[in-house]
């Protein structure tokens, strides 16, 4: 009672650092900043970090903090609007969102899929949240429980998740899902000093580029599409004075349980150092596929396929920062890059920072809430305006986002060798999308196999291979991927079993 | 036989070709850098070469086709349709060589005013176009945002 009492107090204080002089404008200039930086295809949180850091650094901590958590927090909610209007992710965590936001849009129904995706971002980020406050004191435990073996078979389980979004055509799917592994192990092997797959490209030493992969697999052929059809993006008659509001509103409530799942998903994805939004927003989809009774509808503007990611990328922000603040551990990139800059404010990463400081680190996770719940007051206020470019010409709007594409394909290793990528994925995309060969288990591939290689190579050398049979924690992981990703296809066959049977009796 | 089951087969061969170039391109590597790739390549060889046996039979696209509802509109790599395709493929080839050759900064405005006027744009929506673009990369990211963009192959030739 007494613990319960000090986490309620900890975070009414919490929520009072976000809303004191002069935190709260601070907080909604990194707001701003990253909603701008979401919006460009190719950049993102990262850049972000490297643009205002300098700016913060002679700033009072707190209010440091609140420019840095309110720019990251939204990246990834701005970075929906360009996936669903025009078919583009802003971030490579946006993928999955383009997958049925943009066939929402063709429909008329950009408002509708929009206003979705806000909600599920504020709903994901609150139940990550509530999560934290749930788990805290055993959150150090788990942490401590948790090594590479259980770090493997969970990376396994994200992969294996989104291999299942491969429908029917499961041959495909392993098949791309191989393949992205393939291209994940193109690097220079530092352990023996030889490039592994890459040659003499000094290029592809530092592996396959995401976002350059990602723009030409997945925007390029709905760019190549759009100049083919000639019309403009939504096919339905103008409905941009339709905010959809209510409607995002309603998706989201009918939707609760998803939320709770893909949120939960999200959380844990961020939890863990290394993953990243892309995967946990596939994971969500993952998850979202695998419950619905209508998985066929999926990537065919199915409102579920907006909801599950969004709300599992937002979720996976506080994920991230937990094992950050409390054990020093970044959860991905931008953590690591924030780790440092909580060491310069003079904040020591630790068991403090869920015990004394508390406060602080509920501020934090506070920043990240009320920044979303910004973000998305904003957005809406222009989404009427927004949604006018589903109206615009194919002519007109073609040649801009393959331009801004191509710029935004260069930002990550601002190389020429990211144009060549982008064009050469973009051509194979267009090819994989209309013989329906299915590119996300291509994606997970790449983005899981570095890190499902390096945890495997840390627990044979740390533990042989008796980390298969002697950790109860990766049977219990074993378990999950059994029950979400091969008893549904099981259970499903033996349905159609005995139909079929009947069918072949009448016959 | 149909364009469709074409493509498929090239892609199969493709897939087992590349698994074993895959397996083969690390055999001198020691255990522990073999192991991953060498897992992920024998997945691909076994499936390219099951799920090529099955097409051969006249399984394999059938099944894929059926289940995204593909088959009820029209490929366009048909002949028909394949003409529809080659214009925007080439727009997205000569940008990429423009940006290649002379750089995001002049590539990336020029070709949006050569696509609009082309497409019977009128000029001034392609010159608000182009100028929307070079501010974008230029006042944007190379000014305010300091995002420096890779050089062409013609070197930094532009006087600003």
């Amino acid at each position: 009672m007494q613990e319960a009492l000090f986490i309620l107090s900890a975070s009414w204080e919490g929520l009072q650092h976000v809303f004191s002089w002069p935190v709260f404008p601070f907080m909604m200039f990194g707001v701003v900043a990253g909603m701008v930086l979401g919006l460009i295809p190719g950049l993102g949180g990262l850049i972000g970090l490297a643009l205002l850091i300098p700016f913060v650094i002679g700033l009072d901590p707190i209010v440091g903090l609140a420019v840095l958590l309110g720019m990251t927090a939204v990246t990834t909610q701005t970075d929906t609007i360009p996936a669903v209007l025009l078919g583009v992710p802003g971030t490579s965590a946006a993928m999955a969102t383009a997958l049925d936001g943009y066939p929402m849009a063709k429909r008329g129904e950009a408002g509708r899929a929009l206003c979705a995706s806000y909600f599920a971002s504020i709903f994901g980020t609150m139940v990550a949240a509530v999560l934290f406050v749930i788990l805290l004191p055993v959150l150090r435990t788990l942490v401590f429980a948790l090594g590479q073996p259980e770090f493997f078979m969970l990376v396994m389980f994200g992969l294996l998740l989104a291999g299942s979004l491969s429908g029917r055509s499961l041959l495909r799917g392993l098949i791309m899902a191989a393949f992205g592994l393939l291209l994940a192990m193109v690097t220079l092997e530092t352990s023996i000093g030889l490039p592994r797959y890459a040659g003499n490209i000094i290029y592809l030493w530092d592996g396959i580029p995401l976002v350059p992969l990602v723009l030409g697999l997945f925007a390029i052929p709905e760019v190549i599409d759009l100049a083919r059809r000639g019309t403009s993006i939504s096919e339905a008659a103008d409905d941009s004075r339709v905010t959809g509001f209510r409607q995002g509103l309603v998706d989201n409530l009918r939707n609760w349980w998803l939320i709770v799942k893909a949120s939960t998903l999200g959380a844990v994805a961020g939890f863990i150092p290394g993953l990243g939004g892309q995967v946990a927003e596939w994971m969500a989809y993952g998850a979202a596929v695998a419950s619905d009774p209508d998985p066929e509808s999926f990537g065919k503007g199915n409102v579920r396929g907006v909801i599950a990611p969004e709300a599992g990328t937002a979720a996976q922000k506080p994920g991230a920062l937990i094992p950050t603040l409390a054990f020093g551990i970044p959860g991905n990139v931008s953590m690591a890059i924030l780790l440092s800059v909580f060491l310069i404010f003079g904040l020591v990463p630790g068991p403090s920072m869920v015990t004394d400081d508390l406060d602080i680190t509920f501020g934090m996770i506070w920043m990240i809430i009320v920044a979303n719940i910004a973000a998305a007051a904003l957005a809406l206020l222009f989404q009427r305006w927004l949604i006018l470019l589903c109206y615009i010409r194919a002519t007109i709007i073609v040649p801009i986002i393959l331009g801004t594409m191509l710029v935004g394909a260069t930002m990550e290793s601002r190389s020429f060798g990211d144009v060549i990528v982008f064009a050469v994925a973009g051509l194979l995309g267009y090819v994989f999308k209309h013989t329906d060969w299915p590119r996300v288990p291509l994606i997970m591939g790449l983005i899981m196999g570095g890190l499902a290689e390096r945890y495997l190579f840390l627990s044979y050398n740390l533990h042989g291979w008796g980390w298969l049979t002697e950790r109860p924690l990766v049977w219990l992981i074993a378990g999950f991927i059994f029950f979400s990703v091969f008893l549904p296809p099981i259970l499903k066959y033996l349905r159609r079993r005995p139909e079929v049977a009947s069918m072949g009796d009448d016959a | 036989m149909n364009i469709g089951r074409v493509i498929d087969i090239a892609l199969t061969i493709f897939f087992f070709l590349l698994g074993i170039l895959a397996y083969w391109g690390v055999s001198q590597f020691p255990f522990d850098d073999r192991l991953f790739p060498v897992t992920a390549a024998v997945l691909m060889i076994v499936c390219s070469l099951i799920y090529g046996v099955r097409i051969l039979t006249g399984h394999g696209d059938e099944e894929a086709r059926e289940e995204n509802g593909v088959g009820a509109s029209p490929s366009p790599f048909s002949p028909e349709q394949l003409r529809t395709v080659l214009w925007p493929v080439l727009a997205v080839v000569i940008l990429v060589a423009g940006v290649l050759i002379i750089g995001h900064l002049i590539a990336v405005p020029v070709f949006v005013f050569a696509y609009m006027t082309i497409k019977r744009e009128p000029i001034w929506i392609g010159a608000l176009g182009a100028a929307g673009m070079f501010l974008f990369i230029k006042g944007l990211l190379i000014k305010i945002m300091h995002v420096p963009m890779p050089h062409p192959l013609l070197g930094n030739w532009l006087p600003f």
